[in-house]
């Protein structure tokens, strides 16, 4: 899949992304602060446009319970959003790194192909239980945007679902976490407020609020219908720190 | 069809991916030390402890192996999983994710990942019974196979795409001593065990039933052709040592005659049986009408070989009359989904193997049917008010009908029947739909008892004769009159 970017010429609105990403310590001493957000340029934006893989419900969904599952909005799904101009998906093609070296199904270049689609041989199985991959950006980056789409071929929500970035490969320290959805902490990673919410063809657009980054790692400990941990397509708009 | 086993092949060797990623293969060390008992019809294969651990292996990983069988055996006990056998890497990753999680209480340390059978079966000899899901027209070589090395087998149906591979399955049970179980996995649920024998049978809440309806709508998503998957190709070769043309050819093996045998036999399959089976009776009469009405060629769609859309009607004597049953299987629609309905003059019965799908029964004038509401496990329940008047669309509340206009003369100038009462069928199956059957072979296979088996091989013979022969009547365009012989293997 190739996003579209789209350049709202003319366009006069000004919106200063405010960096307000949690850093954490991730239980390591001497954990330092993660790097100040960049500030978001004043001048024109670029309206960047999502481009969705086809829809793919098949089968009888099994029915997500979780305490802290979203009810689903549809109006509220984000389909493009601003960002300053010249802001790329940074993570197309990039390295990808995992807690699973040897995935069940697929391999780890299936996360940053660019293809957000859910059919067989697009999406990428990795062991039951607690799992993380991670995208090595190349470069520090100002990352506004991380668009992840789980598998979206049946109804089912992911759980624990955590998205970190950090400029250390480790993530030891300078850990900022940008989305949490393990409410009660299941993971040790800490507890997170954001709701579990059921995967579609739409992804889920997390606002990384222009923290500066090099790493980006997302957590997941299996889903609703079963155990495993699955990614389509992991999206990371930025652009290079300066 | 060929029915005698696939030659094995002289250097195949498991999944070589899988062999340095986890140590998910051991070595053939064990298989050469000789610490175990190198016969198939060992001391293991004798005992008939009641609960005893049964060591099984799937063979055919895809749809119906994976997704069904194995997903439904992960509550059953006494299985535990040794090896896994089938020709794409793809299915063995699926099948392999499935164990690892859903069934890792099943599996000890590792499964074997193999992909010819006869190597599996020579290198895993502590295999009492197989699990065969493969396309249709490897369960005959496949079983006979199994059966003769001393395994048990629980086969999916259909049991064969041709009805000679299905007499060579008889003649391979009745040969062996193994257990031989078919997959109508409708035979072991409570729900239609419970509308056979308590709702259905003579002299039972239908009364004289003249009448039956089922139907598998699909429609075309459901349906869709398969294709390669990026990845995992299968080469040339492989495809052409397993006997399929092509991976189109594999992947949508139902639609060809040389491997299935088409939707009325993937699907229909299941509900015809349960013609034969709810009435204890085979038909003596088929009319078929069907064709290949969409996936054709046309318009870019591939071109498959057997009917996408079927219909057929069955003429069956029962000792309480005459009784003709309704089947159509459509790729086209999914309108109504699928479903099966038992007409009687006492009332009507609306099942499905979900009960969101098929779950009313609607008593006659006059029937009173409340007695058999009441006490312990009752047969049926009274429907709430508020039901889906029309289960195959979206769920909406239903009125109750008001009092009919009995005896009225209406608009059309039609005399009405009044509202019928609505139940609805009082046993639940809170399990896979597949795992009362699974467990069913695993309890007979424990016991050494085939008589346990709720669908033995000679019951889903007369099944497939069934369902085959509807295609005889399209092929002459006319009734085919069934004769004792066809039903005997």
């Amino acid at each position: 899949m190739k996003n579209s970017i789209h350049i709202l010429t003319g366009l006069a609105l000004v919106i200063t992304l405010a960096s307000c990403g949690k850093t954490e310590d991730k239980k390591a001493e001497g954990a330092a602060a993660a790097p100040a957000a960049a500030a978001v340029p004043a001048g024109d934006l670029e309206e960047i446009k999502l481009e969705f893989p086809k829809p793919m419900f098949i089968g009888t969904p099994v029915p997500a319970e979780l305490p802290n599952l979203e009810k689903a909005d549809p109006s509220k799904v984000v389909k493009s959003f601003q960002a300053p101009k010249g802001t790329v998906n940074l993570a197309k093609g990039k390295k990808v790194s995992s807690s699973d070296s040897a995935p069940i199904i697929g391999d780890l270049t299936l996360v940053t192909d660019g293809d957000a689609d859910g059919a067989d041989g697009s999406f990428v199985e990795l062991m039951p239980g607690k799992q993380w991959v991670q995208i090595d950006l190349g470069a520090p980056a100002n990352i506004y945007k991380i668009a992840m789409w789980h598998y979206h071929k049946q109804a089912q929500a992911y759980i624990d679902v955590l998205v970190q970035v950090s400029d250390d490969a480790e993530f030891k320290t300078g850990v900022t976490t940008l989305f949490n959805s393990d409410h009660d902490d299941t993971s040790a990673l800490g507890k997170g407020g954001d709701p579990a919410y059921v995967e579609t063809n739409h992804g889920r657009v997390i606002d990384a609020k222009g923290t500066k980054a090099r790493y980006v790692r997302l957590w997941s400990n299996g889903n609703t219908s079963n155990d495993m941990n699955h990614y389509c397509e992991v999206q990371v708009y930025g652009t290079p720190a300066k | 069809m060929n029915s005698q086993p696939l030659p094995s092949p002289t250097a195949t060797a498991p999944l070589s991916r899988f062999m340095d990623r986890r140590g998910f293969l051991r070595t053939s060390a064990l298989t050469s030390s000789g610490l175990y008992l190198a016969t198939s019809k060992s001391a293991v294969a004798q005992q008939t402890a009641p609960g005893r651990t049964i060591k099984c292996a799937l063979v055919g990983c895809g749809a119906q192996g994976n997704k069904a069988l194995r997903v439904a055996s992960k509550d059953v006990p006494g299985i535990q999983w040794v090896a896994m056998c089938d020709i794409w890497k793809y299915s063995i990753a699926q099948a392999r994710g499935g164990f690892l999680s859903e069934n890792k209480h099943q599996v000890e340390g590792e499964i074997k990942i193999y992909e010819d059978i006869n190597e599996m079966l020579d290198k895993e000899p502590s295999i009492e019974a197989v699990f065969i899901a493969t396309p249709d027209f490897l369960h005959a070589p496949y079983s006979r196979l199994c059966l003769e090395k001393g395994k048990s087998v629980y086969c999916e149906k259909m049991m064969s795409n041709t009805l000679d591979g299905a007499r060579d399955m008889v003649r391979a049970g009745k040969a062996n001593s193994g257990i031989f179980q078919i997959g109508h996995q409708r035979h072991s649920n409570p729900r239609y065990i419970n509308l056979r024998d308590n709702i259905i049978k003579p002299g039972k809440m239908l009364g004289r039933v003249t009448h039956a309806y089922a139907q598998w709508n699909r429609g075309v998503s459901g349906s869709a052709p398969q294709g390669a998957v990026k990845g995992y190709d299968i080469p040339a070769d492989v495809l052409a040592k397993h006997g399929y043309g092509s991976i189109e050819e594999f992947r949508n093996w139902r639609f060809f005659s040389k491997y299935g045998g088409g939707p009325l036999s993937d699907l229909g399959a299941h509900q015809i049986d349960m013609f034969n089976w709810m009435y204890e009776s085979t038909p003596v009469s088929v009319i078929a009408s069907g064709g290949v009405d969409y996936f054709d060629g046309s318009e870019g769609r591939p071109k498959f070989e057997l009917p996408d859309n079927m219909m057929c009607i069955y003429e069956f004597k029962t000792p309480q009359g005459a009784l003709r049953a309704y089947y159509q299987v459509l790729t086209t629609t999914g309108s109504q989904g699928a479903y099966e309905k038992h007409m009687g003059v006492g009332g009507t019965a609306i099942i499905s193997e979900l009960d969101t799908s098929g779950n009313q029964l609607y008593a006659e004038p006059g029937q009173a049917w409340d007695e058999f509401a009441g006490g312990e496990n009752p047969p049926i329940l009274k429907a709430a008010d508020k039901a889906k008047n029309k289960f195959w669309e979206h769920p909406r509340d239903w009125e109750k009908p008001k009092a009919p206009s009995y005896g009225a003369v209406s608009v059309a100038d039609v005399r009405e029947s009044k509202a019928l009462a609505q139940w609805e069928l009082g046993v639940k199956l809170s399990r896979k739909p597949h795992a009362p059957h699974v467990q069913n072979f695993i309890e007979a296979v424990q016991m050494k008892k085939p008589e346990h088996l709720t669908c033995n091989v000679e019951a889903a013979f007369k099944s497939c004769v069934t369902v085959l022969k509807a295609y005889e009547s399209i092929k002459t365009g006319s009734k085919y009159i069934f004769t004792p012989e066809d039903f005997q293997a």
